[in-house]
């Protein structure tokens, strides 16, 4: 099969995989274009501008780099745990291009949001080129995890909890091991990486 | 039935392995682990509320993980199908109950060795502990217990778990910092956000001070009892049972009572107005516009109290009524101090007229109807977080205003170089006859003589009598009397560093009375109350009695004495600093 | 074209248990049945044969390694199936023919011939979360069957048909057989009888018998009988088959160690059941 007919083939599969989130594949233009904005909207009566845009970076840190695995673990739900998913396996050696597609396309569908914030707020890019790494990183770890333990459960509940805790209990673990700079960019793109060769060694066997 | 089910949890890994692990965990943790926590009371006590948020989570976890197995092996179609779904459930119930009691108890071991080991061994402390442990730590874990049970209704089990984690986070700090961000200055919302808190702090501010430890009021009782009820409601709601109706008018029973007013003293993972550290700090905030310090005796003072006639009912927070006689008759208003926590109820004359009265701030204003005033009775309710007065602990030191003060007085000093409570002593002598009526096991002290002490109903009372420009009353179960070299020393036996039994302490104190003698003010035949360390540094002088920690005491007397001075003032250099620093963050 | 799927020595091991020992065998074009108890490791050969499973031995498609045959020839029907419960019949039907790299302009057409050949045509359109069980498995026989196979597995794949359906699928197997190799696992010995020309019978990761229908029937040969309840204390016996009521007494038909006289006919299950119970 040439180049473009395997293109074409890639982007028929994953707009069907797109059908079959039904309703739940908005879920992250809910959260980032309504729940978040509308969060800040509802505070931006009762602090000043200055607090705002401490809770801007609070929050945003909270939603958008686990929205940003959304897709990624939909898709991976049938591969892994969907009866019968061992037939994928046989015909699809690694979803490493689907994910890294889905991820992509989160993170463009992100620009307008972008944009607005860095308007009205005056927020800073590398702010959302942190906020890219650390979803990197999310995207690396789910594909390990789902791959290690055949479970997108095994696999979201970690990385949840580790954006939960992340900037609190977990950096104060960090903290007190002197190793707290590995929340950095520079770090979750390389973890991000080893975390995807892990995930792609895991997938040779069922 | 209950062997069949202890089997089904010992034979899922899932769930046996957590909950050996947790139990591992928290023996090694409490009895073989130090990490600097043992040196004192407030350290034991942190060391085991830090350890609360991660039992609560692994409760959680295992709570659904033995629930969720009905759903994932659709026995409940079955269960269901014959009407015994929730009822079958409660065998499980029961044994996460144990579970539950079990490490509740491995706490309260770890507290009671603990207090052996210090030396303590009052049975009130041992009582105390109990109360703590069954509302801090046995109903917060069983709280766990019922959510993961709620939950483990979903079928999904990455919904599931992922409410599970929301849930924790709703209770943690990071989501609670958002919540007080957004109610600041909005006291129903404040009060509202801190029903999220099941989590005490465990910064060492959890113990409020060596008279009053941690407050276990009935508020906190209130706030997990809620949480419980609504959620044993929503699951037997769900479960169509009809016991939830039981559970919703519960759940609504305990919210109603949570609201009403408290005296309890307590400090929260955040910041918050009804954290007792931040109470009056964010009250003057907006109150308080000087920067300098006021004298207290020369501002609006026409008048004096000559005598004080005082009962104080002591309970989830302050009654009083005080009848005060007063000096000069014929004014055409009376201005006096009381803190702006106690609201004024009721004013009337000596005739038993009601008075006119107009209460702002610290400042109550009482205008006579006609003729002359030579009597005002003043009825009033409420309580102060830093000055606490419950059933738990009394602290009323004679430089606050929980009496009413003639004159309008300073009573916070907020300014660039001090944030302290007003440290002056009323300074006229009045005849004080004061009757203090209280519940449970406290010890009353004051630096009034006592009079009499006996029962009435279900309240205890001391009645105490004498002259005095300022009154003290302090109480806790844990407080002592002794005299040393003359003098009538009060204090907890729980303080370490301001324990006077400890030699150098002692050294400390005899150093202090010497050095009061030479200063002019010797302190024999007088009361020395130990204060309890704590935030916010308070003492104050009285013609009768020092309200001060043994450390210092000494160099704030020489201060006080020779230079009347009470406040730390910085010199010219350091002052001109500070101004430019507030300019610059202005 | 001549298919041949040749094994040599495969095994295989889970952790410390194993699972697959020594098998040797060579499948041409064809039905074959696999026969086994459960846990006898027809799904584990069946999964190693499409290369979803590392195992040591060997696997040889026409000459080739398994694991470089172009994975596009291989249609497999695994145990349970009920993939993409949101997606359309004909949109998962899509799905796999971009898997198994079908072109577009061909898709059209190979999709209505595996959907009326498993007579879904009609529920094209509709939701599989939609569909009954029955249906599902039509659906998963349909995406097996998709594209240039050369080898057809299937796992158990009459579960949930009815008695109509299960005739149906004889005939698609038997149409579809030409040129190609199709293994059928299964347990259930009627379809084995119907639907194959060749059988295998495993037992706790071993081969048992390969051969013919009548291969299998002739290992049973003379040996079944009839007996009456008083007569089952017999030694002689090795397994009692099933029970019945004749003239108004309970009848069993039991398996004899050794032939005996005036034995009844035997068939497949017979032949099944001796080798089972002898090994």
């Amino acid at each position: 099969m040439s180049f473009e007919g395997a293109l074409k083939n890639k982007m028929t599969r994953i707009l069907i995989q797109w059908r079959g989130m039904k309703w739940l594949r908005y879920i992250p233009f809910l959260v980032n274009y309504f729940i978040l904005p509308g969060t800040l909207y509802a505070f931006s009566k009762f602090v000043d501008n200055y607090e705002l845009e401490n809770y801007f970076v609070q929050l945003s840190f909270l939603f958008i780099p686990i929205m940003s695995i959304w897709w990624i673990v939909l898709i991976l739900h049938e591969y892994t745990e969907g009866k019968g998913s061992e037939v994928l396996w046989i015909y699809e050696k690694g979803k490493l291009t689907d994910v890294l597609i889905f991820l992509a396309m989160y993170i463009l569908s992100l620009i307008p949001f972008m944009l607005c914030a860095m308007n009205v707020l005056m927020v800073d890019i590398a702010l959302f080129g942190q906020m890219f790494a650390q979803s990197f990183f999310y995207a690396g770890t789910i594909y390990m995890l789902a791959f290690m333990f055949h479970s997108v459960t095994a696999a979201f509940i970690p990385v949840f909890a580790y954006n939960l805790y992340a900037y609190d209990r977990i950096y104060q673990l960090l903290e007190k091991a002197n190793i707290n700079s590995i929340q950095s960019s520079g770090y979750y793109l390389f973890i991000g990486i080893i975390f995807f060769g892990i995930g792609i060694t895991y997938h040779k066997n069922l | 039935m209950y062997v069949l089910h202890i089997k089904k949890i010992i034979r899922n890994p899932a769930i046996i392995i957590p909950i050996i692990f947790m139990f591992a965990l928290s023996i090694y943790y409490l009895f073989f682990y130090s990490g600097g926590y043992e040196s004192y009371l407030q350290g034991a006590l942190c060391k085991l509320l830090l350890a609360v948020p991660y039992v609560f989570f692994c409760f959680l976890f295992i709570s659904y993980e033995i629930f969720h197995s009905y759903c994932k092996n659709e026995v409940h179609e079955s269960l269901c199908t014959n009407r015994i779904s929730i009822k079958y459930q409660r065998y499980d119930f029961y044994i996460l109950f144990v579970l539950d009691s079990m490490i509740t108890l491995l706490f309260i071991a770890y507290q009671i060795r603990f207090y052996y080991g210090m030396g303590y061994s009052m049975k009130p402390l041992i009582w105390y502990s109990l109360k703590v442990a069954i509302i801090f730590w046995g109903l917060v874990i069983l709280l766990g217990i019922i959510i993961g049970w709620g939950l483990s209704g979903i079928q999904n089990k990455l919904v599931g778990m992922s409410l599970l984690l929301a849930v924790f986070y709703l209770f943690d700090r990071p989501f609670l910092q958002l919540l007080m961000g957004i109610s600041q200055g909005r006291l129903p919302a404040c009060n509202f956000a801190t029903l999220f808190c099941i989590f005490t702090s465990a910064e060492p501010g959890a113990i409020t001070d060596t008279y009053y430890l941690m407050s276990a009021e009935h508020v906190h009782l209130f706030r997990i009892l809620f949480w419980i009820f609504l959620m044993l409601f929503l699951l037997f709601q769900v479960a169509k049972n009809k016991a939830a109706v039981l559970w919703g008018i519960a759940a609504i029973v305990c919210l109603i009572l949570f609201f009403q007013p408290t005296g309890a003293s307590y400090s929260l993972p955040v910041i918050n107005r009804f954290d007792r550290w931040h109470a009056e700090q964010f009250y003057y905030d907006n109150a308080y516009t000087g920067d300098s310090i006021v004298s207290t005796k020369t501002d609006m003072e026409d008048f004096n109290i000559t005598a004080y006639d005082i009962d104080f009912w002591v309970d989830d927070i302050l009654n009083a009524k005080a009848l005060l006689k007063i000096s000069d008759r014929n004014l055409d208003q009376y201005c006096f101090t009381l803190y702006h926590c106690y609201h004024v109820t009721n004013v009337v004359d000596q005739k038993g007229e009601k008075l006119r009265y107009q209460q702002k701030g610290d400042y109550l204003t009482v205008y006579p109807s006609n003729g002359e005033l030579s009597e005002v009775t003043i009825e009033y309710k409420g309580a102060s977080q830093y000055f606490y007065s419950t059933g738990q602990g009394i602290m009323l030191p004679a430089n606050f205003e929980y009496y009413p003060i003639a004159g309008k007085r300073t009573t916070f000093v907020y300014n660039n170089y001090n944030t302290c409570f007003s440290r002056e002593v009323a300074g006229h002598n009045a005849e004080f006859d004061v009757t203090v009526y209280y519940k449970g096991d406290l010890k009353v002290y004051s630096n009034l003589s006592e009079k009499e002490a006996a029962r009435k109903g279900k309240y205890r009372y001391i009645r105490y009598k004498s002259t005095s420009d300022g009154m003290t009353i302090v109480g806790s179960p844990y407080l002592l009397e002794k005299e040393i070299d003359q003098v009538r020393v009060i204090y907890s036996q729980l303080e370490h560093d301001n324990n006077p039994t400890r030699k150098d302490n002692m050294e400390e104190l005899r150093d202090f009375f010497e050095t009061l003698e030479e200063l002019g003010h010797p302190l024999y035949n007088k009361t020395f109350i130990i204060a309890p360390e704590n935030n916010l540094q308070n003492y104050c002088f009285s013609e009768n009695h020092i309200f001060n920690q043994i450390f210092g005491a000494k160099e704030q007397a020489i201060q006080y004495y020779k230079y009347g001075k009470l406040y730390d003032e910085p010199d010219e250099e350091d002052r001109d600093l500070m101004d430019q620093a507030e300019d610059m963050f202005q | 074209m001549e298919n041949q799927i040749e094994i040599k020595n495969l095994s295989k091991r889970f952790r410390q248990k194993r699972v697959l020992e020594g098998i040797n065998c060579i499948f041409k074009n064809g039905i074959y049945g696999i026969l086994g108890p459960n846990g006898a490791g027809k799904t584990t050969m069946m999964r190693c044969i499409t290369g979803l499973y590392s195992f040591q031995g060997t696997i040889e498609m026409n000459g080739k390694k398994i694991k470089k045959t172009p994975q596009t020839e291989i249609g497999y029907l695994p145990q349970k199936f009920g993939l993409f419960p949101e997606l359309t019949v004909w949109e998962m039907m899509t799905y796999f023919c971009n898997l198994k790299k079908i072109p577009k302009a061909d898709q059209y057409q190979v999709i209505e011939d595996a959907l009326h050949m498993v007579n879904l045509i009609s529920q094209k359109k509709t939701k599989i979360s939609k569909l009954s069980g029955g249906m599902v498995r039509r659906l998963g026989i349909a995406q097996a069957f998709l594209g240039n196979t050369k080898v057809i597995l299937l796992d158990e794949p009459t579960a949930g048909l009815d008695p109509e359906e299960r005739i149906r699928f004889k005939n698609i197997i038997s149409n579809m057989s030409k040129d190609r190799i199709i293994i059928v696992s299964t347990h259930i010995v009627e379809d084995v009888e119907a639907c194959c020309d060749h059988i295998m019978v495993m037992n706790r990761g071993k081969k048992l018998f390969m051969g013919t229908n009548e291969k299998l029937i002739e290992y049973a040969d003379g040996r079944i009988t009839e007996l009456k309840a008083g007569d089952l204390t017999q030694e002689d016996i090795l397994f009692v088959e099933k029970s019945y009521l004749q003239d108004g007494e309970k009848t069993y038909r039991v398996i004899m160690k050794h032939p005996v006289e005036a034995a009844a006919k035997s068939n497949v299950e017979d032949g099944y059941l001796c080798l089972l119970k002898e090994h």
